[in-house]
């Protein structure tokens, strides 16, 4: 092969091109509506809304349900909750996994195949719900902040992923601190570290939004509801909207029967996505770039 | 070689571990977050502050009651509530879907707040395993109300043989029943329909002859979903007892059978799928959700829809209505073929309540709380709030009132407590009856007075317990195919009722009509 | 006899116990490391396992689990004497491998496609954007569905109006024929983002010499395609095979929850809505354990089985 060719594209290329922008361009659009349907909805007016079908601009702009979702205190404290509980938890987390899956990710180390193999095997099977609420209750966790945490620290789905990064760096690399005489603790964050930052943006994305999104256990270890979570609160609060009275079984009255609860679920959705969109680009910065260049070459 | 050296590893470290856990668990114990101020663990049974019997001293009771709301933890009305009884209340409140495994764990780890709620057959569960109270001869001293308002009914509750365990619910459900639109009734020149053939014309009618005369073929006969509550007035024509969500049981013959096996059933059924055929039923019945079915009478779509009252003339009116002036609506009244009307009639709810924890420190508190609570003056606590602070009555006989300042606003009425706790423990005459408005009221009792018997067994019946679910989606299943199917209509009934036959029915006819027979002294 | 191979092994023993001391004065550090994870898995994972034990137990809430009375296979019995629940294992069995089929390739290639974006900011917005979908929950999706195809207000409807459309318009939501490719298709539409993440940073952490010296070499775009980014996730995509192989008994609880009604329920309900359902009536935890059980049973033989055949295409794969 010629060196020319790598400079002007063959038709074949061209051709190539086209079919992935054309995929890519549907599946980009098929994913975007859904979070422009509910945005546009939220902020629509609630009668003018109820007749379905499609969303691309705002019905009767109307920020009522904003409004109620924001009128009493107690959403900020969940918000205040969850936030908490999703950076604590998140870092927790990650720093679990990490020093879990390094040791496994090294062949030298005696009982890696078997604690791989205990570990997953708690992917396939678990004692319950029941049983392991025994536990958090005997560990005194129940109604604090920290049954929130520690009860969910690692998921052997991301131990895994990360441990499968680890082992495909470059075992060079960490020879060369070994025979520095650093211990392993080092190793890990100076030299390991750095280089899996795709890895790690990665798991710590799948923690965060597992963090977020979590619901049973601010329901099941936590009576207090000063310690509400968001998803617990914002749930009450979609059935509460229209729900009840609709449903014949108790009136409502007053500007909350104005709002469907159709609304208030498209309201609450927006509320409890747009964070995680905030924070999503500056962990995708990561994955998105190489960062073997530097350190492989050094 | 590896698998021995493994094995020794994981010994090793099973022994650290153990150590570890120790320190753990009490680090856990003394890092406790700032979060949790108060020393109060609210789930592990009654907690008093003080130690001794100061009499004065209220005691803490510990409740957990279902509800789609949002309350502050310290609201007002809470607190008043403790002030008028004497009582703190540590109420957990949680979403009604998560309740089932909410009291599982609770149940389970011994955590069970002083009163919550259960179902009849696990009252008498709970009951055998010693983990509720017998409050038989507390609630003569103490609860006056309780006993007022339930009367007999308590007694008859399967969980209460000896002794009452189980505190029933003592509001009457609400019935369905045909609302219709009579302005456009009017626009057509069309009476209210009294029989199954005027309500077909009706139906017709509003789907192509514009009832509301806007030019646009755009309006349907009626809005149901793939409830069979939906048609409970076609199905209560044909005699057969249909309330929301559930069509009930029957007595043929002597034996206790389900309502589909009414001999009449497949007429209803035939007049049913003419309606669909026709175009006259909104097309989305299959899937649509109950609020776009709402939504369907609220945007002028559907001319009628089968609800209880409650919700077209009383909670829906006028705010959720788009159209101008408000559709005004009736309560036509539907006679069958063969002199049959009306829907499954209210009965008293056995199969729930609640119940006080055996291990409750103060039981006596915890009944007077609750007796509070059934009285009308607690009620109105409960669902306006605050007399004069958050309402105010302008006539209490007609039960007309308005809220007061911020409390105006829904959700501050709601944060403060009004309106959250409203069902607990609440009375037969309950505020959110009282404050109906007259047409509504009216047609409440319309639609109770037309209720059909049906038979009811108190006991809960093994047979539920174990293929309930089962039996229970292959009738659903039935109902809906029965509508939609393009083979003949027999037939699929046969293979569905032979099949729900098999998945326990036989069975369940036979212990149901046993147990009916002796419950009814025979 | 019998005392000369004790002593023998007692040696050999010690021996290994020298070993094995060794090893850990050696790499003292990775296992004071590993300690946190292995504590957290032990009293968090393996401490309740015993609860598994219900399965085979007439277990009630009101009683502890350990005084329950064993009953045997009385609860697999009880479970496979139900036509339903065949029926939801038929189910279960169709879409999970319709889904594993179709919608495990379909991140991979996702992800290559992407990587073949050159401009950056077109790389990051369709990266962000195949994430999206993963957000939003099964609900709102089965919303969307049905604001879609609805026959009466639903979107197609509108458009095949407005094309001068006046024929029935299907709904393919009570198609008892069509609904199962419509969940697996959803499915592989949200799930797409989470596979193409973990695939775009394995894809990151490639040695870009690599790609340097295929240029020199001569290899075009598809050589490379082939022969560094796919050869460099071969590791990665044989650990989500076999998790995803481990799944496969659980066909989707939260999508077919929030999709299923009652016309197609026939064709959708899986093993999980099934028993779901079945404890809805009462607290059945014992059949649900049953259920559970047998699920994840068959989940670890699918896995030992895909580990066992990826060591022995390439002995650096599978998970142990």
């Amino acid at each position: 092969m010629s060196k020319k060719r790598k400079l002007k594209r063959t038709p074949g290329d061209i051709i190539a091109d086209v079919f992935i922008g054309l995929f890519l361009g549907l599946f980009v659009f098929s994913a975007i509506y859904p979070f422009w349907h509910v945005l546009m909805y939220s902020i629509s007016d609630s009668q003018a809304a109820m007749s379905g079908g499609l969303f691309f601009y705002p019905r009767n702009f109307s920020l009522l349900a904003y409004k109620m979702l924001f009128r009493t205190k107690m959403i900020f404290t969940a918000y205040k909750n969850t936030v908490l509980k999703t950076l604590v938890g998140t870092s927790i987390s990650v720093v679990l996994t990490a020093l879990t899956a390094y040791p496994l990710s090294l062949e030298r180390f005696k009982g890696r195949n078997f604690i791989s193999m205990m570990i997953f095997l708690t992917m396939l099977f678990s004692g319950g719900i029941i049983p392991t609420f025994l536990v958090v209750k005997s560990l005194g966790l129940l109604d604090t902040f920290w049954a929130y945490v520690i009860p969910n620290a690692m998921s052997a789905y991301n131990m895994f992923i990360l441990r499968n990064y680890f082992q495909s760096i470059p075992r060079s690399l960490e020879e060369s601190a070994l025979i520095d005489g650093a211990n392993p603790f080092v190793t890990l964050t100076k030299i390991i570290i750095p280089v899996s930052l795709p890895s790690i943006a990665a798991i710590t994305m799948f923690y965060g939004v597992s963090n977020w999104n979590s619901y049973m256990d601010g329901v099941l270890y936590v009576n207090d509801s000063k310690l509400q979570l968001l998803q617990v609160y914002l749930l009450k609060l979609i059935n509460s909207t229209g729900a009840k009275g609709a449903l014949g079984e108790a009136s409502d009255i007053g500007e909350a029967s104005k709002i469907t609860e159709e609304t208030m679920k498209m309201v609450t959705i927006s509320v409890s996505i747009i964070p995680v969109l905030i924070v999503y680009p500056f962990l995708q910065k990561y994955y998105v770039k190489g960062v073997m260049v530097g350190s492989v070459k050094g | 070689m590896k698998k021995r050296i493994s094995k020794i590893l994981s010994i090793a470290v099973a022994a650290i571990m153990i150590l570890s856990l120790a320190a753990c668990s009490k680090a856990g114990t003394n890092q406790q977050p700032t979060a949790n101020p108060e020393p109060t663990k609210s789930s592990s049974g009654s907690t008093k502050p003080t130690e001794g019997p100061t009499q004065k001293e209220p005691s803490t009771i510990s409740v957990l009651m279902t509800g789609d709301n949002t309350p502050a933890p310290d609201n007002i009305v809470l607190k008043e509530l403790s002030k008028r009884t004497n009582v703190n209340v540590d109420m957990i409140y949680i979403s009604k879907n998560d309740l089932a495994t909410k009291i599982s764990v609770m149940t389970a780890s011994d955590t069970l707040p002083d009163v919550f709620p259960l179902s009849g057959s696990e009252a008498i569960e709970y009951r055998d395993a010693g983990l509720i109270a017998n409050v038989e001869d507390l609630l003569k001293e103490y609860g006056p109300n309780i006993l007022a308002n339930l009367g007999d009914s308590l007694k008859k509750a399967a969980a209460n043989k000896d002794g009452i365990y189980l505190i029933l619910d003592a509001k009457l459900p609400y019935c369905m029943q045909l609302n219709m639109r009579t302005d456009w009734l009017k626009n057509l020149g069309m009476e209210l329909p009294t029989d199954l053939d005027s309500l077909y014309e009706v139906y017709y009618a509003f789907t192509y002859n514009d009832p509301d005369k806007d030019g646009k073929d755009d309006t349907f006969g009626l809005a149901v979903g793939a409830d069979p509550g939906g048609f409970a007035t076609v199905f209560g024509a044909y005699g057969i007892p249909v309330a929301r969500n559930s069509v009930k049981n029957i007595l043929l013959d002597d034996k206790i059978t389900i309502g589909q096996k009414h001999p009449h059933y497949l007429e209803a059924i035939e007049y049913i799928r003419k309606l669909i055929k026709d175009g006259l039923v909104e097309p989305d019945w299959g899937t649509i959700p109950n609020m776009d079915m709402f939504s369907k009478l609220w945007n002028g779509i559907a001319g009628a829809i089968e609800w209880e009252c409650v919700g077209p003339t009383n909670n829906w009116m006028p705010s959720r209505y788009v159209e101008d002036p408000v559709p005004t609506f009736d309560f036509p009244v539907i006679v069958g073929p063969y002199g049959d009307k009306g829907t499954a009639a209210a009965y008293f709810s056995y199969s729930t309540g609640y119940v006080f924890n055996a291990k409750c420190k103060d039981l006596a508190s915890a009944i007077r709380l609750c007796d509070y609570c059934m009285t009308e003056e607690g009620n109105e606590l409960l669902y306006l709030g605050i007399e004069n602070v958050m309402y105010k009555w302008i006539n209490k006989e007609e039960g007309t009132f308005e809220y007061l300042g911020e409390y105006k606003d829904t959700a501050v009425h709601r944060a403060a407590g009004g309106y959250c706790y409203a069902t607990f423990f609440a009375p037969t005459n309950r505020t959110e009856e009282r404050i109906l408005n007259k047409q509504t009221r009216e047609g409440v009792a319309k639609a109770r007075a037309l209720g059909i018997d049906y038979p009811v067994i108190i006991q809960p019946l093994q047979t539920r317990i174990d293929y309930g679910s089962d039996m229970d989606s292959i009738l659903q299943e039935m109902y809906v195919n029965l509508l939609v199917t393009e083979e003949d209509v027999k037939t699929v009934y046969d293979r569905y009722i032979a099949e729900w036959e098999k998945a326990g029915g036989l069975e369940w006819e036979k212990e149901a009509t046993e147990q009916y027979w002796r419950e009814q002294g025979r | 006899m019998s005392s000369f191979s004790s002593q023998k092994s007692k040696t050999q023993f010690s021996e290994k116990l020298q070993n094995f001391l060794s090893y850990i004065r050696k790499d003292f550090y990775l296992y004071l490391m590993i300690l946190p994870g292995l504590i957290y898995i032990i009293i968090f994972k393996y401490l309740p396992i015993y609860g598994v034990s219900i399965a085979f137990k007439d277990y009630k809430v009101t009683q502890s689990i350990l005084d329950a009375q064993w009953v045997g296979f009385d609860n697999f019995v009880n479970l496979f004497s139900r036509a339903n629940f065949i029926r939801a294992l038929k189910n279960n069995i169709i879409i999970s491998v319709a889904k594993l089929v179709f919608g495990f390739p379909f991140p991979i290639i996702l992800s290559l496609l992407i990587n073949e974006i050159r401009k950056a900011k077109l790389k990051k917005l369709v990266q962000t954007a195949v994430i999206l979908p993963n957000f939003v929950s099964w609900v709102v999706i089965s919303g969307l569905l049905y604001a879609l195809f609805s026959p009466n207000s639903g979107a197609i409807k509108g458009i095949m109006r407005a094309l001068g459309y006046q024929g029935v318009i299907p709904n393919l939501l009570t198609d008892k024929s069509k609904f199962r490719s419509l969940i697996v298709i959803s499915h592989i539409w949200k799930g797409a983002g989470m596979g193409t993440i973990v695939y775009l940073a394995s894809i990151a952490g490639i040695n870009p010499e690599l790609y340097e010296a295929a240029r020199i070499d001569g290899a075009g775009r598809w050589r490379q395609m082939w022969h560094i980014t796919l050869a460099s996730l071969r590791p990665t995509i044989v650990v989500l095979l076999i998790f995803r192989v481990g799944e496969m008994m659980h066909a989707g609880f939260n999508q077919i929850y929030a999709m299923k009604n009652d016309i197609v329920i026939s064709v959708a309900d899986i093993i999980d809505t099934y028993v779901y359902t079945l404890g809805l009536e009462q607290r059945k935890f014992s059949l649900a354990t049953a259920a559970g059980l047998f699920q994840s049973v068959i989940g670890l033989v699918l896995v030992l089985t895909t580990n066992y055949l990826a060591k022995k295409i390439d002995s650096d794969s599978g998970i142990m």
